[in-house]
């Protein structure tokens, strides 16, 4: 069963091309979707569980090195398991008619969403790791800008421009890697750049901050993250917590995959990207501080978090193999947990939009005596994020601590603390104005389908789970680098 | 446009533009050409046609089966990516049969690969064209 | 040659970039695409009379930077579309700059 991985890449498109023929029809569509969905993560978790990892397939019979190649390693299969858990949980929270923008091309493009993030994981080609990176850009465009209202065009105009001018980024250093190297598969690639390094390092240092620059836009990384505030709290909850847990994460999972494993380990490089993703942890949760607005807060905290996995990316080209091995696992615990978490505050703080109509902390208050349960539930998410211990956040971080504090980086150990201790405070801004307080207008609350629950139970039981049993995902991830 | 010049020329040209697009699309897997670029040209000539004709119906015929036809050719080609699988080869390989066809040589599954593609670009091409030029604001696709 | 002509495009496309307006951004975006397109282009050996595969005729330059920049064309040629439809909608709703 493991050869016939690729069939990961065929649900989704299948599901893109039904969503579009039936058009329309929600009731149709939202079946398609959610069997599709459901049928992914069955198949990515029999994937994993059973370990049927390790598969090629070079496309079209050509030989290896000519044709596209897709490989399913373990660090893609795991990522892909949590990306189906996301697609199922959105698709879900999708279903009622207040959560998703009212548009008849939505699920089309969610799914081609999927299409392009499956592609990119599973591909072992540089170039084709552009190609699906602009699928699933493209499929956000579209989703970015759906909606009549000015501000939000104007917002995703900004998004598209930026996404577009990293592309040709990411494509100018595609072309100059294979100037330099005539290869853009990842095996034979590592092989001729270790080559190429011994002569002349400062020559491949130079691709790899070319390369790195591109990551850098997509993951919204410290000088370049101004666009990811701008767009992300405009959109519908569903999409947002959707797009909000992914984007960012697949630029960090391509840092991860290319910097750590293909490229040789450079100190030069390490050393910046350490001292980027540092200031991006301390002024992303910055302005997470002086923001209002709950989705506008979130968003600043992905920029934080985007600088603590940059640490744990960082110390994956760490020269010294035994850390960047640990460094890599770290990194892609991090970015699981993350994703998990982030999309769960996200459809949260969608409710209580639906709920109250308003975002704004100065217009909420006393929600904990109306809704208890919400409230519960949003403490899993917010406490993970935060790393409060026996979430999922405190083992994410406590394995990062461990790193820099085994390569006497105790600064970044510093930066860390900084940021976590301001996450906190800006979560407990949330809390303390939100759900804390007196009730104060006492108009009915608009009721939310019944499957936005199930999709955030599902995901807070996923947290839970990580939680209790972390050592499972921490042993599995730790494979990775070998 | 009302002058008959080019009206009359863009008659003219119409069907031999497609005549071209036809002959790029079929050489394609040999020579220069193939369905992108035989798409593009297969819709300049629908362009012509909607420029040239006030009374075609290509226009409302795009408009109501555009979503369906790209639909379809999605899935063909995902199926067509996936039917060497039946006989025991890799994805995409090329299946060639000794079917002959005057300019693409032998009819093979990457002809047909191509004919979705083909489709694709001309027909969304068209439609982004009619999109662009249509300033009533009616019928949008976004 | 095709290297620097490349490199100015960049260079016209960066200029457009900055001017605030929405028209100069689909210039920009034109011209940033040919010019990355143009030194990839570049990138793979260019030579008269040479095509991008094997045949008995003449020589063959290698075909994977055409390949690169023939699926680049695609993808920058869609966004542009699509960009050019977002500021058609923003213009119908109406506005300044």
């Amino acid at each position: 069963m493991g050869e016939y991985f690729f069939l990961l890449i065929f649900i989704p498109l299948f599901a893109s091309a039904l969503s579009l023929y039936f058009r329309g029809n929600k009731a149709v569509e939202n079946g398609i979707t959610l069997i599709f969905s459901f049928s992914y993560i069955l198949f990515a978790g029999y994937l994993l569980l059973t370990s049927q990892y390790n598969h090629e397939l070079v496309a079209g019979d050509w030989p290896s090195g000519i044709g596209i190649k897709l490989k399913s390693d373990l660090m893609a299969l795991l990522m892909i398991t949590v990306v189906g858990f996301m697609y199922f949980a959105g698709a879900l929270y999708g279903l009622s008619k207040k959560t998703i923008e009212n548009h008849r091309n939505y699920l089309f493009l969610y799914h081609s969403l999927f299409l392009g993030l499956t592609g990119a994981f599973l591909t072992n080609d540089l170039f084709n790791l552009f190609v699906w990176f602009e699928i699933t850009l493209m499929s956000s465009y579209v989703l970015v800008v759906l909606g009549e209202e000015k501000e939000r065009l104007i917002g995703g105009l900004k998004y598209i421009i930026l996404n577009f001018c990293s592309g040709l980024i990411f494509l100018l250093s595609i072309g100059l890697i294979y100037q330099a190297t005539k290869t853009l598969d990842f095996s034979t690639l590592s092989e001729r750049l270790n080559y190429l390094y011994q002569e002349n390092p400062a020559y491949v240092r130079a691709l790899a901050f070319s390369l790195f620059s591109a990551f850098a836009i997509k993951s919204a990384f410290f000088p370049l993250f101004f666009w990811l505030p701008e767009s992300y709290p405009r959109l519908s909850p569903g999409l947002s917590g959707v797009l909000a847990g992914l984007l960012t994460k697949l630029g960090l999972y391509a840092m991860l995959r290319v910097f750590g494993q293909v490229f040789p380990h450079d100190m030069t490089f390490f050393t910046v990207v350490l001292i980027l993703s540092a200031l991006t942890l301390l002024i992303g949760v910055w302005g997470a501080v002086i923001q209002g607005h709950i989705r506008k807060i979130l968003s600043y905290h992905i920029i934080s978090q985007v600088g603590f996995i940059g640490v744990a990316v960082s110390f994956s080209f760490y020269p010294d193999k035994k850390i960047s091995m640990l460094a890599q696992g770290a990194a892609l615990f991090y970015i699981i947990h993350h994703i998990i978490v982030k999309t769960n505050l996200f459809f949260i703080s969608g409710l209580i939009q639906i709920k109250k109509g308003s975002e704004e902390l100065k217009d909420l208050s006393g929600l904990f005596r109306r809704y208890p349960f919400l409230a519960l539930l949003f403490l899993i998410p917010a406490g993970s994020l935060i790393g409060i211990p026996p979430l999922s956040g405190f083992w994410a971080k406590l394995s990062l601590f461990k790193i820099s504090i085994e390569t006497r980086y105790l600064w970044v150990c510093l930066f860390m603390i900084l940021g976590s201790f301001f996450t906190l405070f800006s979560m407990v801004k949330i809390w303390s104005n939100s759900f804390w307080g007196e009730v104060e207008d006492h108009s009915p609350l608009e009721s939310v389908h019944i499957s936005s629950y199930l999709a955030i139970i599902l995901l807070c039981l996923l947290t839970i789970c990580i939680s209790l049993n972390p050592n499972w995902l921490y042993i599995l991830s730790n494979k990775v680098g070998l | 446009m009302n002058e008959v010049l080019i009206k009359t020329s863009f008659k003219i040209l119409c069907p031999l533009l497609a005549l071209v697009s036809l002959i790029l699309f079929l050489r394609g897997h040999n020579l220069p050409g193939g369905g992108f670029i035989g798409g593009l040209t297969l819709s300049l000539s629908m362009i012509l046609l909607i420029l040239s004709n006030k009374e075609s119906k290509l226009e409302s015929i795009l408009r109501i089966y555009f979503v369906k036809v790209m639909a379809i050719c999605l899935m063909g080609l995902a199926l067509t990516a996936l039917f060497p699988l039946m006989l025991d080869k890799t994805l995409f390989t090329g299946i060639w049969t000794s079917i002959p066809l005057p300019i693409a040589g032998k009819f093979s599954s990457i002809l047909i690969f191509d004919l979705f593609i083909y489709l694709i670009v001309a027909i969304s091409t068209t439609r982004a064209y009619v999109e662009f030029t249509d300033f009533s604001g009616e019928g949008r696709f976004l | 040659m095709t290297y620097v002509l490349g490199c100015l495009f960049l260079i016209v496309g960066i200029y457009f970039l900055l001017r605030d307006t929405w028209p100069s951004y689909v210039y920009g975006m034109i011209a940033l695409g040919n010019g990355v397109n143009l030194i990839i282009f570049s990138i793979g050996v260019v030579k008269e009379d040479a095509f991008p595969f094997i045949n008995k005729f003449s020589e063959f330059v290698d075909p994977l930077t055409q390949a690169l920049v023939l699926t680049a064309i695609v993808i920058s040629f869609a966004t542009l579309c699509f960009v050019v439809a977002v500021i058609k909608k923003l213009n119908q709703l109406g506005g300044d700059t």
